[in-house]
């Protein structure tokens, strides 16, 4: 385990296990994460679809579909309380107040039925003693920070567009400034210089209140972009973690270097891309070994028999692999 | 190498309530053989009419399109159907252009079929060819497209869309639903294609890393228009129109060492109905002046290079 400083930890995970039962069938989403996120500081979750990363976010706001999701083990600790512990009533004044949530699609969190600025509104009402009026100046103002001016406060979600929709959005999950935000591929759904105008917002957001966030996204650019620190997650694992120098000046697990050598401009002028070869594993089938092995050019005898242990490459940087790159 | 494809002042509106859009609105521009051209843009900018326009799956409103350097422009019945043997079409969502009823083996056949140029026993073999060359693995034949990957399903609309050997195919978003190590390995299939078969390419895509991987020039739609087109090298180094540039600009970058400056637009694309004269992109514009208001035309910048701004002018 890498170390860190305890006193400035704001969320740390520890071997959670998350399954999904469909069909008689289990379906291994997260097979033992460890996280650690310090106060202000972000953190870029990286992986493909499947890999696990919703999950992750849904199980520290325990949001997670019912009951077909389950977390089998590990913790989740949030200001050194575990949040897996707690009854419902508590996570009610987490969600929102301290740890909110912005999603891929902003219409999965926008009601078609109400004015944008009433759903701001409405989750002020829900959360402090602010009453109609009041509710509404907060409201206000919110949305100006976000970039929404007063003259759409009473338009409908569908009158405005995504990159609008998604600042809505944001406006509601930062009204009580949280300490934690998690941004599940935010921008996924926008045109990039949108894109950039959300990013924009968010990280100006953040410098001025100090929020954490788990930047969850399979571009490895936002995450240049916008991390401090990396993980990178494959079939549930976390295979491999470190600051941001760390993971893109040395990348070290062979899923990580994959990743990069697949993007068209990675290593420029040259004419054919360098993909990984094949898919991501069956998640019913919970694998041994190395989960990356079926694809991994560097793969030997005894990557497919135990589970990899973590290996620490300098005191910020660790990855799950037998026989990482070498810098 | 002569041109395949070259379209001269193309339109295509539709009737909307509240007025006209403007989907495409005068677009020119000429495509070699055996080159890609990378049409570029954001959502709501035409690029997507553009390309169906193109191959007649839309009817153009005016200008012309050249196939060869024939008219084709108001094809009707038997030589529509000719050319469309010609020109094919690899849409973004595999998940909803592949008849899911059908297996693999029979989505790929149709076209051949239908062709009527194949008897039984050349049929099965033609297939098995273009599964071989589209990386399709043989027992996936009898399979249906929901039990395929999101990239098998995608070598199934390339195999399928390159049975009649088209000359010129037209990619639309063809990678944006795929993840990245999928991504590289289309895009590597499709670059193979070209290499054998001399294809000629429209790739329309909003990722500008893959644009500039797989093209050879490139044409920035906004609104309906091209604001700029050339070749990718020089589009990449020295964007001159201030669209292009704020684009560019607003790639998310890997490179942690060199950060680029980024250019933020005010504002956001406008819905391309009852578009007055001027610039269409004045209001987001931060160089927007009085002589904007006047209609942009694409002027030659540089030998074989042009942008539509009236503040980049002359030989650069």
């Amino acid at each position: 385990m890498i170390e860190i400083d305890a006193n400035n930890t704001l969320l740390s995970i520890r071997d959670l296990v998350v399954e999904y039962s469909s069909a008689g069938e289990v379906i291994h989403a997260v097979n033992g994460v460890s996280l650690e996120l310090e106060k202000g500081r972000s953190l870029g979750l990286v992986g493909e679809t499947g890999a696990g990363k919703t999950t992750i976010a849904k199980s520290i706001l325990r949001i997670l579909p019912s009951p077909q999701g389950r977390v089998k083990g590990g913790e989740i600790l949030f200001c050194g309380e575990d949040i897996l512990q707690r009854p419902e009533s508590r996570m009610l004044e987490i969600r929102g107040e301290k740890i909110s949530m912005i999603f891929q699609d902003p219409m999965t969190a926008l009601n078609p039925t109400m004015t944008v600025g009433e759903q701001v509104a409405e989750v002020v009402r829900l959360h402090s003693d602010a009453g109609g009026a009041d509710a509404q100046k907060v409201a206000l103002r919110m949305l100006k920070r976000v970039g929404i001016m007063a003259d759409r406060y009473h338009d409908y979600p569908y009158q405005l567009s995504g990159g609008m929709k998604q600042r809505v959005v944001i406006a509601m999950a930062l009204v009580f400034k949280p300490e934690l935000l998690l941004a599940d591929e935010p921008t996924t759904a926008l045109d990039v210089t949108i894109q950039a105008q959300i990013l924009e917002v968010i990280r100006r957001y953040k410098n001025k209140f100090g929020t954490s966030m788990i930047l969850i996204t399979h571009d490895l650019g936002i995450v240049a972009e916008n991390c401090d620190t990396v993980a990178v997650i494959y079939a549930g694992r976390i295979v491999e973690a470190g600051t941001r120098d760390d993971v893109f000046d040395k990348p070290a697990h062979p899923y990580t270097v994959g990743l990069f050598q697949s993007l068209p401009g990675y290593s420029k002028g040259q004419k054919r891309l360098r993909p990984i070869m094949g898919l991501p594993p069956d998640p019913r089938q919970a694998p041994a070994g190395c989960s990356f092995r079926p694809r991994c050019p560097r793969a030997k005898e005894g990557c497919g028999e135990a589970d990899i242990p973590e290996r620490v490459l300098s005191p910020t940087h660790s990855c799950r692999c037998l026989y990482p790159e070498v810098h | 190498m002569p041109d395949v494809i070259e379209v001269r002042n193309l339109k295509k509106y539709f009737d909307v309530s509240g007025g006209v859009l403007c989907a495409v609105d005068g677009v020119s521009f000429k495509v070699e053989k055996g080159t890609t051209i990378g049409i570029v843009g954001e959502s709501g900018c035409g690029k997507s009419t553009l390309g169906r326009t193109i191959i007649h799956l839309e009817e153009s409103t005016d200008g012309q399109i050249f196939f060869n350097g024939q008219d084709v422009t108001r094809l009707k019945s038997r030589e529509l159907r000719r050319y469309r043997e010609k020109v094919q079409f690899v849409f973004q969502d595999p998940y909803s252009s592949l008849n899911p009823r059908m297996t693999i083996e029979e989505t790929i056949q149709e076209p051949l079929r239908m062709s009527r140029r194949y008897d039984k026993a050349r049929l099965g073999q033609a297939v098995a060819e273009l599964m071989e060359r589209t990386g399709i693995e043989e027992r996936l034949a009898q399979s249906y497209p929901h039990e395929l990957d999101g990239g098998r399903r995608q070598r199934v609309s390339i195999a399928r869309a390159l049975a009649l050997n088209p000359e010129f195919l037209v990619c639309d978003e063809p990678v944006s639903a795929l993840d990245v190590s999928i991504q590289a390995q289309i895009l590597n299939l499709l670059m193979d294609i070209q290499e054998e078969s001399a294809l000629t390419m429209m790739f329309i895509t909003h990722d500008l890393s893959v644009v500039e991987h797989i093209s050879n020039t490139i044409a920035v739609m906004y609104l309906g228009q091209l604001v700029e087109t050339g070749s990718t090298q020089e589009l990449f180094a020295h964007p001159l129109h201030p669209y292009t540039k704020a684009l560019l600009s607003a790639v998310p970058s890997i490179a942690i060492h060199s950060p680029s400056r980024r250019i933020i637009l005010k504002g956001e694309l406008t819905s391309p109905i009852n578009m007055g004269p001027g610039c269409r992109f004045r209001s987001r514009c931060r160089h927007a002046g009085p002589e904007c208001e006047g209609d942009q035309r694409l002027e030659e910048v540089r030998p074989g290079y042009f942008v539509a701004c009236c503040k980049v002018s002359g030989p650069k």
